[in-house]
Formats: structure tokens, sequence, C-alpha cells
């Protein structure tokens, strides 16, 4: 069967599967001398060109079609239904958990269903919610939520990371510490800011030298979403300082010396040479919080409910009431959908940036 | 041998999905011949301890009905119903809040109305229950459930404050001005203690136990029975939300989110809230929080002392099979009989008969609880399809004002919406 394989498959499909094959090259290069590291990953991205070259000579490969094409390819057609026994079940749990969920989904927005009663609305529920002015007041106030808590969560992770990529002994006892806010239940955290907010809380006590008594911090329709955005950046502010920090420290010190060497000051070496270096996992990062951001509903919900008067009323919290308030399960499948595709939209510069980079 | 191997293979996997597709076709089943099964929802903790038994005396003596019961969180209550009613899915008999959900079920068409069904069984005839119970069920498109347990409401208040602040002790009932005044004094008294809280952030609690009762009493309501028009600028609902403002100066700001319900409890059992308004299960709370508590209810009185009832309400799915209404109106009636009904619920009954049984909540601090029993109680909205969104508008308009808009244009804003949803 494997040589069956070999034969099969062009050369230039198996060095896909590799990966740049000239890489480790340049990197041990890179490891003899810290002078030789700009010329070694210089190094490394010629034989690159020199690979993708060689492919392109070889003429027409699979890599256009996608990696079930080439697996399909590989196998002989012997093997394939029990593979297809084997794998299919797999793919079909997938496809159930996954895939269905979100069909069923945009389905359903086009139906209106209570109790049995199911009837094809085509596009009213959208039009019911777009009609709405709660839509687009929820809408400013996602986008609001959002980029508050994206923003500083980024810029507070990646000074945390900044600062603990560095040998310090107390560094082994407060990164754990950093990172137990992300590891807390949503209704832990949210209990303990409501805690914080309330009238003679801590951040009152904290304050009374200042005022005599303090702000309504959830309750003020002009502090509430400052308040639960700093909420949101303590809790999700952990995972980019991980993330950040994995990456920072993957970066090899030869590129920083040789950056030093070349007169760079530290703000040039973390402009030029760092955040470039980490840029893939800081286009992951960013997508994953900006997803989970767009989406997260509980600790809102736990501190506000929305209120004062829906001055915390996101989409997810509309949606959630919509359906398990108003029970409109049809329009809140509406708002789900719509919710999607915003997120997909925002998102989509962010994967588009990483596939080129991956390719 | 290969060939072997590989139709082995396929035939284990294609009786693998068989079985497992065999295993998703089986239903757990309903009624086998002669024998009906009827399923009961409830939330955890909402029946009696002695509930299960009389559930097991039933069987005994109805041999062709078997009882499935399911206990579900009471946080995840609401939820759970939600999605099982949208999906047709869901018990045969089940228990429903009073506040908020009986409204907004019914008139999803989520329940089946039972007047010709279930009401006139034995033990389960209108003159049986207390006129306040049933007045809640009753409503104008018909009798959705049948009720179980009272919830009725007073207000609280703290007798260490009170005397503290120089105040005279509340009588049975109280006026709109003596408690403004008395939650003024108390608040004056300073050092983080409040004249009176409340959870502004529980929606359906805030309509039932505040605002709605507030309207009552002032002699107004928002919508009329039929919903077909709406009386936010009445001079009623405008001193009833004028009232609350005034009253709410003297509770702590947050409470306009507050959604925990404990919170004015504890705080009131700490003796830092002078006043608060909630049920007769406050009172086991509040002194396993503060034995040494001093404290006394009262009705709030401005025109009348019309209130809400609450407590819970025992239903049928509108998706549950008119061959199972036999069955279910079989149960009512036993488990509704005086005798029984205490084990319904453990708490107070909606059954008159069933008040002479020996209850928790005995004694005289309940007292007035069960004077409440005999008076009028009023749904603060209509049961229409736009129920949940006019409530919504209406505790908006109320957070509005309390955050300072001015009663009358927030009203005359209120009363455009709610005229919008009642055309």
């Amino acid at each position: 069967m494997n040589d069956e394989t070999a034969q099969d498959g062009p050369p230039a499909s198996r060095t896909d599967a590799g990966g740049p094959s000239h890489a480790p090259r340049a990197l041990a290069a890179s490891m003899r001398t810290p002078a030789t590291a700009r010329r070694a990953v210089r190094a490394g991205s010629r034989d690159s060109q020199r690979s993708l070259a060689a492919q392109r000579a070889q003429g027409p490969s699979d890599r256009g079609r996608g990696g079930l094409w080439s697996f399909r390819r590989r196998l002989d057609r012997d093997s394939f239904p029990a593979v297809a026994v084997w794998v299919g079940p797999s793919y079909l749990i997938l496809v159930l958990i996954m895939a269905f969920p979100i069909l069923w989904n945009v389905i359903e927005s086009f139906f209106s269903s209570s109790y049995g009663n199911t009837s094809f609305v085509g596009v009213a529920n959208f039009r019911q919610i777009f009609g709405s002015g709660q839509f687009y007041s929820s809408f400013l106030l996602t986008l609001y939520w959002t980029a508050g808590v994206f923003i500083g969560q980024f810029i507070l992770g990646l000074l945390l990371a900044l600062f603990f990529n560095r040998r310090l002994w107390v560094s082994r006892f407060i990164r754990p510490l950093i990172v137990i806010p992300w590891a807390l239940p949503g209704i832990v955290s949210s209990t303990a800011w409501v805690f914080l907010y309330s009238q003679g809380g801590l951040i009152d006590q904290i304050l009374s030298p200042f005022f005599k008594t303090g702000p309504s911090w959830l309750a003020d329709p002009a502090l509430v979403m400052p308040a639960v955005i700093v909420a949101g950046i303590w809790k999700g502010a952990p995972f980019y300082f991980l993330m950040l920090l994995a990456g920072l420290q993957s970066i090899p010190p030869e590129l920083q010396e040789a950056a030093k060497i070349d007169g760079a000051n530290r703000w040039k070496i973390l402009v030029r040479v760092e955040l470039p270096y980490i840029r893939n996992i800081i286009a992951l990062t960013s997508v994953l919080g900006l997803i989970w951001t767009a989406n997260y509903f509980d600790g809102i919900y736990l501190m506000t409910a929305g209120g004062p008067v829906n001055d915390t009323t996101t989409l997810p919290i509309w949606i959630y009431n919509t359906a398990f308030s108003d029970f409109n399960l049809s329009e809140a499948s509406a708002l789900s959908v719509i919710l999607l595709v915003l997120v997909l939209l925002a998102a989509l510069p962010f994967m588009l940036r990483r596939g080129e980079n991956a390719a | 041998m290969r060939t072997t191997i590989r139709r082995a293979t396929v035939l284990v996997g294609a009786a693998a999905l068989v079985a497992a597709a065999a295993a998703c076709g089986s239903s757990s089943g309903g009624s086998s011949t002669g024998t009906t099964t009827l399923s009961i929802w409830s939330c955890t903790g909402c029946w009696g301890t002695k509930f299960p038994s009389v559930l097991k005396q039933f069987e005994k003596a109805h041999p062709n009905i078997k009882i499935t019961t399911r206990e579900i969180p009471f946080a995840s209550y609401d939820t759970t119903l939600a999605e099982a009613f949208a999906s047709g899915s869901g018990p045969d008999v089940v228990w429903i809040n009073t506040s908020g959900d009986y409204g907004l079920y019914s008139s999803k068409g989520y329940l089946k109305n039972i007047a010709t069904s279930i009401v006139g069984a034995p033990d389960v005839k209108p003159s049986d229950f207390y006129p306040n119970e049933w007045s809640e069920v009753v409503l104008q498109q018909g009798i959705f459930g049948i009720p179980i347990d009272t919830g009725t409401r007073a207000l609280y208040w703290n007798k260490t404050l009170f005397k503290k602040a120089g105040l005279a002790p509340f009588g049975s009932t109280v006026t709109w001005q003596q408690v403004l005044t008395a939650a003024q004094k108390i608040n004056a008294l300073g050092g983080g203690i409040s004249g009176f809280s409340y959870a502004g952030g529980e929606k359906w609690s805030m309509l039932y136990n505040n605002i709605g009762p507030l309207v009552f009493e002032a002699g107004g309501q928002f919508l009329n029975n039929s919903a077909t028009q709406a009386y936010a600028t009445s001079p009623a609902v405008e001193t009833a939300v004028s009232y609350w403002d005034k009253l709410t100066t003297y509770a702590p700001k947050s409470d306009i989110t507050q959604q925990n319900q404990a919170v004015p409890v504890d705080t009131f059992a700490a003796n830092k809230t002078g006043m608060y308004y909630n049920g007769f299960w406050d009172i086991s709370a509040m002194l396993q929080a503060n034995p040494k508590l001093q404290f006394g209810e009262t009705e709030m009185k401005d025109v009348t002392v019309d209130s809400n009832t609450g407590g819970w309400i025992l239903s049928v799915p509108s998706a549950v099979s008119s061959s199972k209404l036999p069955a279910i109106r079989d149960l009512y009636s036993y488990v509704f009989a005086p005798q029984r009904e205490i084990s319904l619920t453990g708490i107070m009954p909606a059954v008159k008969a069933s008040t002479k049984l020996d209850t928790a909540i005995e004694g005289p601090q309940y007292q007035l609880f069960w004077n409440i029993l005999k008076e009028h109680a009023q749904q603060p909205l209509p049961l229409t399809k736009n129920m949940y969104q006019e409530a919504i508008d209406i505790l908006n308009a109320v957070e509005q004002t309390e955050l300072g808009h001015s009663v009358p244009s927030t009203m005359a804003s209120l009363q455009q919406q709610l005229s919008g949803l009642t055309q």
C-alpha cells in the first residue's frame, strides 16, 4: 500500500505535509553563532523560495484540492471502505454536533414555531428584528463592549506577558495567580464584581476620600458599560497573557541579540522583531478573543441582566431574553444567525491573514 | 483472507450503526394498553416531602394510572420548560409559577384551558379555594391551572430600626405617606442603613411585587382586562410611579439592577434595611440569618390594599393528549382533597379547608399572610401575546423615572408603546 501511495502522490504533496523542509536547517544555522542569525533567517527564506520553485516546476499538484483529496488518493480502492467505516462515524458525530445545530438554527430562523405549530415565514423574523429600535441599540452596545474588552484584554495581556518574559524569581509564583481570573467560573467572578461595585463595597471604600457617596456603578447608565468592561478585561486578560507569553518565549534570543547589535532599542525590538515574530499567535488569539467577547453572555447577565433600561443589553443578552423570557425561539434563532454573521465578518480579516501566513 | 477481514469490518461497522439507530429510535414509551402513564414536572423542592408517598397511594388506588416524576433545579426550571414547550414535548402535569410564568405560558398557548375538563371535578371546585388564589388563575381566555399554594406578600418593617429612628410601630395597614416618612427617617440614620430595599433586576418580581401592586393600590391598572386600552398616563399609574420613585430614593441605587432577591432579606436581617416587600417564605430565612431579629408586617394602602397573590399552580401543557384528561382529572381530585393538599405543597395551601391542618408556617407572624387571602387579587398584566414586551416596556419606563426622567413624559412615551402593542 505504501509503495502504491508513493507512486500515486507527487513529491510536492509530501513536501506540503512535512512543512518547509529547509526551516530546521535555517534554525540550526542561526544557533551556531548569534552574529549569523539574520543571515540564517535570510538563508531559510531563500531555501523556502527554492523549494517552492521546485514544486512549481513539477507541474500541477493536489495542493489546491485540499487534504481530503490527497488523503483519498493515497488510499487504495480496497482499503477505502474499511477506513470509511472506521473514520466515518467520527466525522458523522462531528457533523451532528457542530454543523447540524448551526444549520438547524438557520432553518429555524425562517420559521415561526409555537408548541407544535410551525409555519414558514420567510424573512419575517429578520424584518421584525431590523425594524425594532432595539437591534441598533444592542448592536452598538455589542460593538462598544467587544471593542472595549478586546482592546483592554490585549493591552493588559501583552503588558503582563512582556513583564513576565524575564528571568524573575518571583515569576514562577505570580504567573499561576494571574491565570486565576480566567479559570474562575463566570458566576463566581461576576458575583465578586457585583460585591465590589455595590454601595459601600471595596471600590466605594477606596474612592471614599474623593466621594461622599460612591457612584452607582451598575445602576448608572453612563457608568454601567465601562464597569462591566473592566470586569470583562479582568476575566479575559490572562488568556492573552498565556498565549502571548508562550509566543514571546518561542522567539530565538539570537534574533533579539542581532537587533540589539544593529542598534535597536527596546521599543524597536518589540515592534520590529518580537510582535512580527508572534503575529500568527496574535492573530489566533485575537480571533478567539473576538469571538468569545462578542458572544459573551454570563458575566454581563449576572451583573446587570442587561439593565438599567437595556443599557447593557448586548446581542447575546437580547437573544437569551427573546428565547427564554419571551419564549420566541424563532426570533432568537434569527438573532443568533445575525450575530454569527457579524462575528464571522469581524473575524474574517484575521482568519484570512492567518491563512495567508500559513500558506 | 484480506477480503474476509474487509467484509467483517464492514459488517461490524454496519451492525454498530444499525444498533445505534435502533437505540435512538426506541422510545421510552407512554402508555401500554389499559394503563395511562402521567409524567409530572416540578422545580426541585417545590413539592412537600410527603407528596411522593401521596402519589404512591394514588397509584395504589388507581392501578391503571402510573406516575413518573421529574424535579428540575429552580435556576434552570424556566429554560427547561421553555425548551420542552417549544418543541412540543414535556410533561402531562406541570408546576407553574404565578408571577409572570403563568400568564406568559398561557399567552403563548403552552397551557391547556382546563375550565371544563378539570374544573368542577371533586375537590377542584372554585368554592374550595381562597378567592384571592382562585381569581389569579381565572383569565379572560380561560382557566389554565389550579392553584396549589399561596404566595401572599406584605411589607416587612424592622422594629429595631424603627425604634432607633423614633418611629411609631405600623399597624396591620399603613398609608403610603407613613411608609415614605419612615423610609426617610431610617435613611437619615446613616452608617449604610437604607430606608427601603428591593431587587429591581428581577423583572417579574419587580412587576408582581412592587410596581404592579402599587398601581392596584392606587386604584388603577396598566392595561384593561381585554388589553385593548392602555392607562399609563392615568392619574392612578402616574401617582404609583411617582410614589415608587420617591420611595426608591431611600434604597441603595444599586437595587435598580439588583437581581439577587436574597440581598434585601439579608440586609433586613442585619438591621441595615428598614423595610422591604415580599412573601411569608422570607421569615424563616431572615430568622435563620438573625434569630434575634425584631420585625413586623403590614399591608400598604392607598385607595385599596389589593395586591397580587403569587404561589404555584398545577397546569396541563396544551400538547397533552385529550385521552389522558380523565386520568389527570382523577389525579387532581385526589391531590386537591383538603387532607392531601397540604402534602402537595408543604407550605401555605390554596385550598381553604387545608388551613386547619398542621403546616410549617402556623404562628402569629403568618396571620397577616392568611388574612390577605380573603382579599382581592389581580394580575398586573392581562393575557396577550405581547405580554412580555408590555412588561419590559413598563419596567424600562419605571427604571427611567428612577434614574431621574420626568414621570409625565416617560409615562406618555410608555402610553404610546403600550397603545402600539394593544392595536
